[in-house]
């Protein structure tokens, strides 16, 4: 895959050297690591490793004490997260986090709320019922009386709203049933062949490797693995330590 | 499913098509409702009811100030989420800006109408600045923290008295100017007073419905609902809810200074904590985040204190409801003294609210939703016309 972008010559995201601090807690420990454009890169590893970190720090809920984060060239590290998502950066936190009292078209018309200029969302609220079609039937509900998997659709789909040319997805596997889970999966595979660029945080390291192009595996803060998501699934640590066999 | 999401939007009698073509036509119908409103307030009074037409006038002229003051800590408490206990502060803060622009005291009388520009700019500041470096705080710590701030302003008053004359106020403030068509502002005819009030009430109204409505609005809505959400689809955050919260402020020094120019007294205990409290519950029963609720809820409760518990025993009276016995008690409503009981009663309304009708009087939408989820799967459809939300409408 092309992991360049532009007359650069850099990868489209890249993570260089970031240390991210919780108060005194010190959170990630130098982490380094590059998304290009097209690609679904994965991050896995235990709790606590530092995986929703690596994404907060991207898209500017945090901020890194040392190193840098650039996006299409440019270092974001200092930049807010609503400066953040206007330059193309998406993110579905972990745990859903739709509004539970505006209904589903409401959730999905703040998504666009970084676009001033456009005046009609129909392309844009189309594409999402068609990734979603159960959205659809649900436009007029209110966010919170949605089931699990419904509101993890509407989070996604309300990231897209954005129009992100990356997109952080998560955890979009938690809590969900195991087929809502391959759903969910697949429809993250078509919205990555559309043109997304996809960071994705999961627990469920078997099925994150299955669409991910590359992975990284975090320790504690730190990168301790990296290559493609076939090598991973192959290596010895991984299938052990995250995939449950021995 | 889309066709029948299409047919449920097109359906509705007369009343949906009402509510939709008020809500896209906000302004005119503030308009049209306030001058509907007013006429009533200046008509009923002249039955004598309970008391004269001035008793009225001057009831309905105070009622404003609370309508002003409801509506203002609804942006920050109904639409934004943000729990204010020292909305008072801001209260005080107009107010004092009037007493000195306008006094003996300090020898200024400079003209009503820009001062309540002015003092609600002042207020405005200070809202800022105290909005600045506390608005990282959320939910109870940030209302820890309103409650001092409306702990100390009063306070602060209170010491500096080379200032402030302390605990005895700045009195002999002097009244408006006097008015084309509505007259001199005097003690004994509220009447000018009272269509100011209205006036400034309907002016704030249409100016917060717009903001509701606005990019503003769907951010402060946003946040109110998550706030690391709102984050995350590209809301200042920071910038929104100080935003809110100098708005809260703005009304309330709006509020002040027309209050001040007509008690003619600032002093340091009109502004305490019962005050943000009152106001607190005024936008709670009206029903949080609806800004004509909280209106209609300022004024009902605001008459319910002062007027009608004030002449309870008339009213009493007037059911003329016979003596009985019950049990061995005597009762004779005739000889009760409910005056002393204002407070208790009082108390009484607001339990039994809260108990029957916790979304308030008049519930906003999200409200209603949430304290009533189990009846919301047959409400389906009225919920799509009570937005009358086309997909993509609502972005400009």
């Amino acid at each position: 895959m092309s992991a360049t972008n532009g007359a650069s010559g850099e990868a489209m995201l890249v993570i260089d050297g970031v240390h991210t601090y919780y108060g005194q807690i010190h959170a990630l420990r130098g982490i380094s690591l590059t998304v290009a454009q097209g690609e679904i890169v994965t991050l896995i590893g235990a709790n606590g490793a530092g995986k929703t970190t690596t994404l907060k720090t991207v898209s500017g809920m945090l901020h890194p004490r040392a190193g840098r984060v650039r996006f299409e060239g440019d270092d974001i590290s200092k930049l807010p997260a609503h400066k953040l998502v206007e330059r193309g950066i998406g993110h579905a936190p972990e745990g859903r986090r739709i509004f539970p009292r505006l209904t589903v078209l409401e959730n999905l018309q703040m998504g666009a709320f970084s676009r001033r200029d456009v005046k009609d969302l129909g392309p844009d609220l189309d594409r999402v019922f068609t990734l979603f079609p159960r959205l659809l039937e649900r436009t007029a509900q209110l966010g919170g009386t949605l089931s699990g998997g419904e509101q993890q659709m509407l989070a996604i789909g309300r990231a897209l709203m954005s129009q992100p040319r990356v997109l952080l997805l998560d955890e979009p596997s938690l809590g969900l049933s195991p087929i809502l889970v391959q759903q969910v999966f697949e429809t993250i595979k078509d919205i990555n062949r559309q043109g997304t660029t996809v960071l994705l945080v999961e627990q469920n390291a078997l099925q994150a490797l299955s669409i991910a192009h590359r992975g990284y595996v975090l320790q504690t803060g730190e990168v301790v693995l990296t290559g493609s998501a076939e090598s991973l699934r192959q290596n010895e640590t991984v299938r052990k330590a995250y995939l449950g066999e021995d | 499913m889309s066709a029948a999401l299409g047919r449920l939007r097109m359906d509705g009698g007369w009343r949906d098509r009402l509510v939709r073509a008020s809500e896209a036509h906000r302004s005119i119908t503030i308009l049209v409702v306030m001058s509907l409103v007013s006429s009533l307030l200046v008509v009923f009074p002249n039955f004598n009811v309970l008391q004269g037409p001035s008793g009225w006038y001057d009831a309905f002229a105070n009622a404003g100030v609370f309508v002003l003051l409801a509506m203002g800590l609804n942006v920050v408490v109904g639409l934004a989420g943000l729990l204010d206990l020292g909305y008072a502060a801001f209260f005080a803060i107009g107010s004092y800006a009037y007493a000195y622009s306008n006094s003996p005291f300090s020898g200024l009388d400079l003209p009503f109408i820009p001062m309540l520009v002015i003092g609600a700019g002042i207020a405005a500041l200070f809202g800022i600045a105290l909005g600045a470096p506390t608005l990282r705080l959320r939910g109870d710590y940030l209302a820890i923290m309103t409650l001092g701030f409306g702990e100390i302003v009063p306070i602060v008053f209170l010491n500096l008295d080379k200032w402030t004359e302390g605990t005895n106020g700045i009195g002999g403030l002097y009244r408006p100017e006097a008015l084309p068509i509505l007259g001199e502002f005097t003690p004994i005819s509220p009447f000018p007073y009272m269509i100011v009030s209205l006036i400034v009430v309907t002016l704030a109204m249409i100016l917060l419905y717009r903001l509701h409505d606005s990019r503003i609005g769907r951010a402060w809505m946003a946040i109110r609902e998550d706030e690391l959400a709102a984050a995350a689809n590209g809301i200042n955050t920071v910038v929104t809810k100080l935003l809110a919260f100098a708005l809260g402020a703005t009304t309330s020094g709006f509020a002040g200074v027309f209050n001040a120019s007509k008690l003619t007294i600032v002093s340091p205990d009109q502004f305490l904590f019962t005050v943000s409290f009152t106001v607190l519950a005024m936008v709670i029963i009206g029903g949080m985040g609806n800004i004509w609720g909280v209106a209609a809820g300022a004024f009902i409760v605001y008459m319910i204190q002062a007027v009608f518990l004030k002449q309870i025993n008339t009213v009493v009276e007037n059911l003329g409801l016979p003596a009985f016995d019950l049990g061995p008690i005597h009762v004779d409503l005739l000889q009760i003294n409910f005056l002393n009981y204002q407070f208790l009663l009082y108390g009484f309304a607001l339990v039994l609210m809260m108990l029957y009708r916790p979304e308030g009087l008049f519930p906003s939408r999200e409200r209603r939703a949430e304290l009533h989820a189990d009846e919301e799967a047959g409400e389906g459809a009225e919920v799509v016309g009570a937005m009358g939300g086309v997909p993509g409408e609502n972005v400009e």
